[in-house]
């Protein structure tokens, strides 16, 4: 299929209090791309972000999936967050089972997947992570660059067509933020279109 | 509890499968209740102790400490046993040699009935007695909130102290007065970011699909019939000599 896999439209976006978050966003983006959008904080990034998959609804303006308007009932959210992951910037808001294997086997199952295609997803996400070793790990004895990979593991389980990451460098050192970088760089070789949101110039994309 | 937690879950035992645990552990709990309480008390408590010590390989220490709450309540709590009051022509009250007895039955008992606890919450990640719930027909809605606590607790536990740590450094607790104020502030903060919290997990778990049920893979665990049966065989054995003793005694 031709044309962008998703693109924003005269995006606005007025939070309930009031203030006016985005205004007059346009914006494509092309399958097979790598983008990263930068910003300093409080500047939308993150309400941007949230209209990748449908969690925020527009003010104004139209989020469209390949070509075609995004609905918003049950079912349209339920494809459309088929086919766009999302992970949250902080990984203790996205983790909540009690292991690794378990939280990443939660996307697969929602799918509908029998439970042996959703081991071999979740083993499958693991390894594109190079975590494997973490598996039948507790969540919370993981450090904070570990729950992180996972974050991004139980949403690359579930095969996203486009995977949004929220700040996926933030918090994490030198060579966590290496090595992140390379197994984002390895989904992208294999086809995965990918949206970074950062508030820092530079990071080695 | 972080130590709990630890023992659980690495513990020579943790890759039983649940049910080899659970069931001689509960009912050696049974066992407590109805057998007398004196002569099987102590051999359910030291056979717990040394299933959990040597066994499992958790040590001693992490046990007592397991025991050591429960112990503190009893031993402020079972002397009010023995006390009896009247009321007749003003109050009068007296320590009664029944009381004494029924008070060290309860101690006995009780201790041995967290023994119990102990053994099952040390050598048992919480996930396993989950999975084992779900299988035994509890509630999914049940299910998902025990698993949803058990992991936020660790989250929550990890602010409050950094956020302790945060108010030390400026000397929050220098005074009590200041103190007070502190914890108050940090009890406010945590119940905000918790709200916060919820929002955005609805957020997160909506993205990954969750339209209502916490669905997860569990580890399968393979049952070993001749463990499980050696567990049975102890706890009838126990049973067995708890009960002869019992009758030798009254």
């Amino acid at each position: 299929m031709s044309g962008p896999l998703l693109s924003l439209q005269r995006l606005e976006y007025r939070y309930p209090d009031q203030l006016l978050a985005l205004r007059g966003l346009d914006l494509a983006i092309e399958r097979g791309r790598k983008l990263a959008l930068l910003g300093s904080n409080g500047s939308g990034k993150t309400t941007l972000l949230l209209h990748l998959n449908g969690t925020l609804r527009p003010t104004n303006g139209m989020v469209l999936l390949d070509g075609q308007p995004g609905r918003y009932d049950r079912q349209g959210l339920n494809q459309w967050r088929r086919r766009v992951g999302l992970v949250l910037q902080e990984p203790d808001d996205q983790l909540f089972a009690a292991t690794v294997e378990q939280d990443v086997s939660f996307g697969p199952l929602n799918l509908g997947l029998s439970e042996a295609e959703a081991r071999f997803r979740v083993h499958e996400a693991l390894e594109a992570l190079r975590i494997t070793s973490l598996a039948s790990r507790a969540t919370h004895t993981l450090s904070f660059g570990q729950k992180k990979r996972v974050a991004i593991a139980g949403v690359l389980a579930m095969r996203p067509e486009l995977l949004v990451l929220d700040e996926p460098t933030a918090g994490l050192d030198s060579h966590g933020v290496t090595h992140l970088l390379g197994a984002l760089q390895g989904l992208h070789q294999a086809g995965t279109t990918l949206v970074f949101f950062d508030a820092r110039y530079g990071i080695g994309l | 509890m972080r130590a709990i937690d630890h023992y659980a879950w690495s513990n020579r035992w943790r890759d039983w499968h649940p049910t080899e645990k659970l069931l001689p552990a509960g009912c050696l709990l049974i066992l407590t209740l109805v057998l007398p309480p004196l002569s099987s008390g102590p051999l359910i408590l030291a056979s717990m102790a040394w299933a959990t010590v040597y066994g499992a390989g958790v040590p001693m220490r992490a046990l007592l400490q397991v025991l050591a709450a429960p112990a503190a309540f009893l031993v402020m709590g079972a002397p009010f046993l023995a006390v009896s009051i009247s009321f007749a022509d003003g109050f009068h009250w007296q320590w009664s040699s029944e009381g004494w007895w029924l008070a060290l039955e309860t101690t006995v008992r009780a201790l041995a009935a967290v023994s119990c606890l102990a053994f099952l919450t040390l050598t048992t990640p919480l996930t396993d007695l989950i999975a084992l719930s779900r299988r035994l027909g509890v509630p999914a809605g049940l299910i998902e909130l025990v698993q949803l606590v058990y992991r936020l607790i660790f989250v929550f536990a990890e602010r409050a102290i950094t956020g302790q740590q945060a108010q030390t450094a400026r000397l929050g607790y220098v005074r009590f007065d200041r103190g007070l104020h502190s914890v108050g502030g940090l009890a406010g903060n945590l119940f905000q970011r918790a709200l916060h919290q919820a929002q955005r997990m609805e957020i997160g778990l909506a993205a990954r699909g969750y339209t209502g049920e916490l669905r997860v893979l569990n580890t399968e665990r393979a049952l070993s019939w001749p463990r499980l049966m050696t567990g049975i065989t102890w706890v009838g054995l126990l049973g067995l000599s708890g009960w002869i003793l019992g009758r030798g005694g009254s």
